[in-house]
């Protein structure tokens, strides 16, 4: 933590010699086009940019949109649980259990697929990853262009799957059921498949950029955490998502031409669809977990104004839990079919993988132990990702217990495990990193005040739609029903409540951010005092980030760093060289390992 | 190395200040993208996210081998039985032609580093033409078995027993074989001298090209040709079964692994519904089913050959299509070999679409023994 006395050297420092004050120089930003480009040249600059910036803009423009389509549908849902018989969605009860089935599908598959793990990676990982290494882009610019050009392309596969006969397996899109229902499987696999390699390419660029473009001075060890965090997902995204495809094609070739590998009528195995199906999609909840630990670990060390407890702890438990989550996947067969010794195996796997989580919970905690905590908006998402992300973990060792899953297994104490995984963490991390670095990228500042009753609207309203579903769970309803018994009820009237809650929250910020684009303050370069890289150019960015190359630092010592009212933000006060300061980018050779 | 003189001012932008350095030529090589900061990390970079793309791949294989080796260990038999309607000979010749292509795209590679353009040329043309004859084979060994109803599960209509009884091909691709031969070869050389008397008018880059995709289409025919003369039509296939005296057939019988033997174990597990179902459509098996002694797992009666012709052809099908994706990819680096793109200091597409190439081989390396060679 930076004292009191360090920061008034500080600013007697910049007053005696103005020329040790760094400040990024201000060039044209990334987003506006110069003067005179005509209406559709300005909308190909967009379409077709190679800069990793308006490609991640563009990404989060899309999963804002397929966030908003997903959560219409969990709205139907919730509506339609609001009593016990299902009348909502349809006429007759056969009718309106027919639409809920399609309603939770597709809410699920939307927000899975199209949502949760482009969010953070494709979205927020593209605009500040290459930022963050002090580099002009990602290595690959035109394969980003193309992972977001193809993820369009499978969202269209989505809307047509609604537009159409719409989709009724759930999102994991088992079989027998998946390859005899008469909804459009096709279209929805086929949007999968190509999701999925738009995940891999993502993927497969960051890594190498990663690898590759590391400024001098930047070794692993002085990695900001959120590289390390996106580094992993990335290695999960390259290795896990090839599986995902074949099994999507095996489940497209079964469903045309009858192959018989997961049909029993066949001498096939449908449980076979399972283990591939899960092999890719339990890496896949790390897919979706990870990024948001890392944006976590970015905020809390920022706003604690302290450095981050247990630097490598942290980046080697993000590796493990990569590398862990992939044997264990067979947790999601406890019931089905799997021998006992398996399930043993993969119950003592799967508590494994909890032990790295645990570790970044607790480094978290003792960041902020100590620390000047501000209460700024991405802090308070912050703190309420650690609440929910441990209720969501902690819930997910009851089910990875044996017994206890037998008994928990498809009922909702499993939807409400996930949704505290993935919305109270994953989503509610992207809220963090949203507003962190929403006055980078669009170089406002939003209303700080709207912002934090917003998230306190999402925390209350997320807690009041899932905590009652654990207790509907243990006392035993069932998940993917319509209706329920009457003793159900008030559970899932106070969850359908919440519902409405967190809702108005989630508009309420975006309602603040979208505010911001119009009538923000402007930002300045450092608006929290943060020390990676990305804070060191301009609000917003240029075209090609730096104008000068920045001088790499330790990621979280804040020693240098002090608020300057002229600027309305933080600036750096010169490192002496002599602290192991580095330019960022010297024309010598790549800093390959 | 510390370089003191970048250290001091940090401001200094790379591209500019270029005179300096020794890297000097690199910053203005037509292909360095702007932003990498030497060529080496660009040639880096690739390499390393052509690595990628390939464990990406294996992972994609993965999952196929994993259903191989899931059902194999299931149901040797079956496999074991099925795999005698591939042809060995066909798929060796395929092996061979794969090897040697790879062999030549890696000597291609080779003489990319040396700014030897004719030989990258030609050995890539030559990785081609390889290519195109394993495909060309692939489609006779494909359509013999479409013609006698070998197929995936769902349209799996070959009969066991009416087999080897001088039942006549009736297939529509048998017939239609000869036209599709005139044609590849036709067009193929038709396209290939186009492509040459381009290359002769000085349009050397489409000449390339257009000749890369002749000689695809003439290799194509080629080894369908080539295939057809190792592996005899059915007719043929027809005689030579009633000269032998349909002695291949009894020894499948002795393996008591063709379909009625196994439908027999049905009656014993009567517990599914699939199996009683099978059974009643099939009553030529009820008399076996007494003599047979309780087994801890009965053998699925559901799984046959046609099972096994499903991953075969899945597999082989997705192979395949890694097989056409390379060719694009390669008759891509032979047109930018021929407009003069690469040389010693950039030479990365040539060898990612090499190991690319490489990984495609190696997947037949183990398909040909999975498929062709078990026992
Ligand atoms: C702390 C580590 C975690 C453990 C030990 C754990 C354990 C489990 C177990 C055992 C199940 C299966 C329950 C059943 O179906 O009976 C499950 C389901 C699930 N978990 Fe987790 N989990 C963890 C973290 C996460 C994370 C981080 C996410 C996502 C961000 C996640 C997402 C899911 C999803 C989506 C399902 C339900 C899938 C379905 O059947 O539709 N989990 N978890
Ligand atoms: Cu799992």
């Amino acid at each position: 933590m930076i004292s009191q006395s360090r920061e008034h050297s500080l600013l007697e420092a910049i007053a005696a010699d103005p020329s040790r004050k760094v400040t990024p120089p201000v060039g044209p930003s990334y987003l506006t086009n110069p003067p005179g480009t005509g209406f559709w040249q300005g909308v190909m600059s967009w379409v077709f940019t190679l800069d990793h910036k308006r490609i991640g803009v563009m990404y989060l423009c899309g999963i804002m949109f397929a966030f908003l389509l997903g959560g219409l549908q969990a709205g139907l849902v919730r509506f339609e649980l609001w009593d016990g018989t299902p009348n909502l969605l349809g006429q007759t009860e056969q009718q309106a259990q027919d639409a809920y089935n399609q309603a939770f599908t597709l809410h699920g598959a939307i927000m899975t697929f199209l949502f949760i793990i482009p969010s953070i990676p494709a979205a927020l990982g593209n605009i500040f990853l290459p930022m963050m290494l002090g580099a002009k882009d990602v290595a690959f610019p035109r394969m980003n262009l193309a992972s977001f050009h193809l993820w369009c392309g499978g969202a269209m596969f989505f809307v047509a799957t609604l537009l159409t006969t719409g989709l009724d397996t759930g999102w994991t899109f088992y079989t027998p059921y998946s390859t005899t229902t008469s909804t459009n499987v096709i279209l929805a696999t086929m949007g999968v498949f190509i999701l999925g390699f738009s995940s891999i390419f993502t993927g497969l660029n960051f890594v190498v950029t990663v690898n590759t473009m590391r400024p001098k001075g930047m070794t692993w060890f002085k990695m900001p955490l959120f590289l390390w965090g996106i580094y992993s997902t990335a290695i999960i995204q390259v290795l896990a998502t090839p599986v995902l495809a074949i099994t999507l094609v095996l489940l497209l070739c079964e469903r045309t031409m009858g192959i018989g590998i997961f049909d029993p009528a066949r001498g096939g195995d449908p449980v076979l669809y399972q283990h591939f199906f899960w092999f890719y999609s339990h890496p896949a909840v790390y897919i979706m977990i990870l990024p948001a630990m890392a944006i976590i670990s970015e905020v809390i060390p920022v706003f604690c104004r302290k450095h981050i407890f247990g630097y490598s702890f942290i980046a080697y438990s993000s590796v493990a839990i990569a590398l862990l989550g992939f044997l264990v996947w067979g947790h999601h067969m406890f019931t089905s079919t799997e021998s006992k010794l398996a399930a043993v195996i993969f119950s003592a796997l799967t508590f494994s993988v909890s032990i790295p989580s645990g570790i970044k919970v607790f480094n978290w905690l003792t960041t902020m132990y100590k620390g000047s905590i501000r209460l700024a908006t991405p802090m308070c998402y912050a703190l309420s990702f650690l609440f929910l992300f441990t209720i969501g973990g902690l819930t997910g060792l009851f089910l990875g217990a044996l017994a206890v899953d037998v008994h928990l297994h498809d009922t909702y104490f499993v939807v409400a495990h996930f949704h505290y995984v993935m919305m109270g963490g994953t989503l509610i991390a992207f809220l963090a990193g949203v507003h962190y670095w929403w006055p980078k990228a669009f170089g406002v500042m939003y209303n700080e005040l709207w912002a934090r009753v917003a998230c306190l609207l999402v925390f209350v309203g997320f807690n009041l739609t899932f905590f009652p579903q654990f207790i509907l769970g243990t006392q035993g309803m069932p998940r993917r029903y319509a209706g329920y018994k009457d003793e159900f009820q008030f559970f899932h009237q106070l969850s359908t409540s919440g519902f409405v809650v967190l809702g108005l929250g989630l508009f309420l910020a975006a309602g603040v951010l979208i505010a911001s684009l119009f009538n923000g303050r402007k930002a300045p370069a450092n608006p929290w005092g943060a020390a990676t890289l990305e804070w060191k150019c301009c609000s917003p960015p240029t075209h090609h980030n730096f104008i000068e190359q920045p001088w790499v630092g330790e990621p979280y010592v804040y020693d240098d760093f002090v608020f300057d009212p002229d600027e309305g933000g933080y600036v750096e006060v010169i490192p002496d060289l002599s602290r192991g300061a580095k330019p960022a980018k010297q024309p010598a050779e790549p800093t390959t390992v | 190395m510390a370089d003191a003189a970048t250290l001091e001012a940090p401001e200094t932008q790379p591209h500019h200040d270029g005179g300096d350095h020794g890297h000097d030529h690199h910053e203005h090589h037509p292909f360095h993208a702007h932003h990498f900061d030497s060529m080496d990390q660009q040639f880096e970079a690739g390499k390393l996210g052509i690595w990628l793309f390939l464990a990406q791949e294996v992972l994609f294989f993965s999952g196929l081998f994993a259903a191989y080796t899931v059902y194999r260990y299931h149901h040797p038999e079956v496999f074991v039985n099925a795999h005698t309607h591939l042809n060995v000979w066909l798929g060796t010749l395929n092996t061979i032609v794969l090897l040697a292509s790879s062999l030549a795209i890696a000597w291609g590679v080779r003489a990319a580093m040396r700014n030897d353009r004719q030989t990258i040329l030609f050995t890539h043309v030559f990785t081609l033409a390889c290519a195109a004859l394993f495909m060309g084979v692939k489609t006779v060994e494909y359509t013999h078995k479409w013609d006698e109803g070998i197929n995936v599960a769902g349209f799996y209509t070959y009969d066991e027993s009416a087999h080897g009884h001088g039942t006549p091909a009736h297939g529509a691709w048998h017939e239609r074989m000869p036209a599709i031969i005139a044609t590849t070869l036709g067009v193929g050389l038709l396209v290939s001298l186009v492509g040459v008397w381009m290359t002769s008018a000085d349009r050397v880059v489409s000449g390339w090209t257009v000749g890369s995709i002749g000689l695809s289409i003439l290799f194509i025919g080629l080894g369908i040709v080539v295939a057809k003369c190792v592996m005899p039509d059915a007719r043929q296939l027809a005689l030579m079964d009633a000269a032998h005296g349909g002695a291949h057939h009894a020894a499948h019988d002795d393996h008591g692994t063709d379909p009625h033997a196994a439908e027999s174990h049905a009656e014993t597990s009567a517990t599914e519904p699939a199996a009683v179902e099978s059974a009643a459509t099939e009553p030529a098996a009820t008399d076996a089913a007494a003599a047979e002694p309780a087994v801890a797992t009965p053998p699925d009666p559901n799984f046959g050959p046609a099972n096994f012709f499903s991953i075969y052809f899945i597999m082989t099908g997705v192979h395949a299509v890694h097989i056409i994706a390379g060719m694009i990819a390669i008759t891509w680096i032979v047109a930018r070999t021929a407009a003069n793109h690469f040389s010693s200091d950039y030479y990365g597409p040539v060898e990612y679409v090499g190991l690319y190439w490489h990984l495609v081989d190696l997947v037949w390396i183990y398909l040909f023994p999975l498929m062709y060679l078990i026992h």
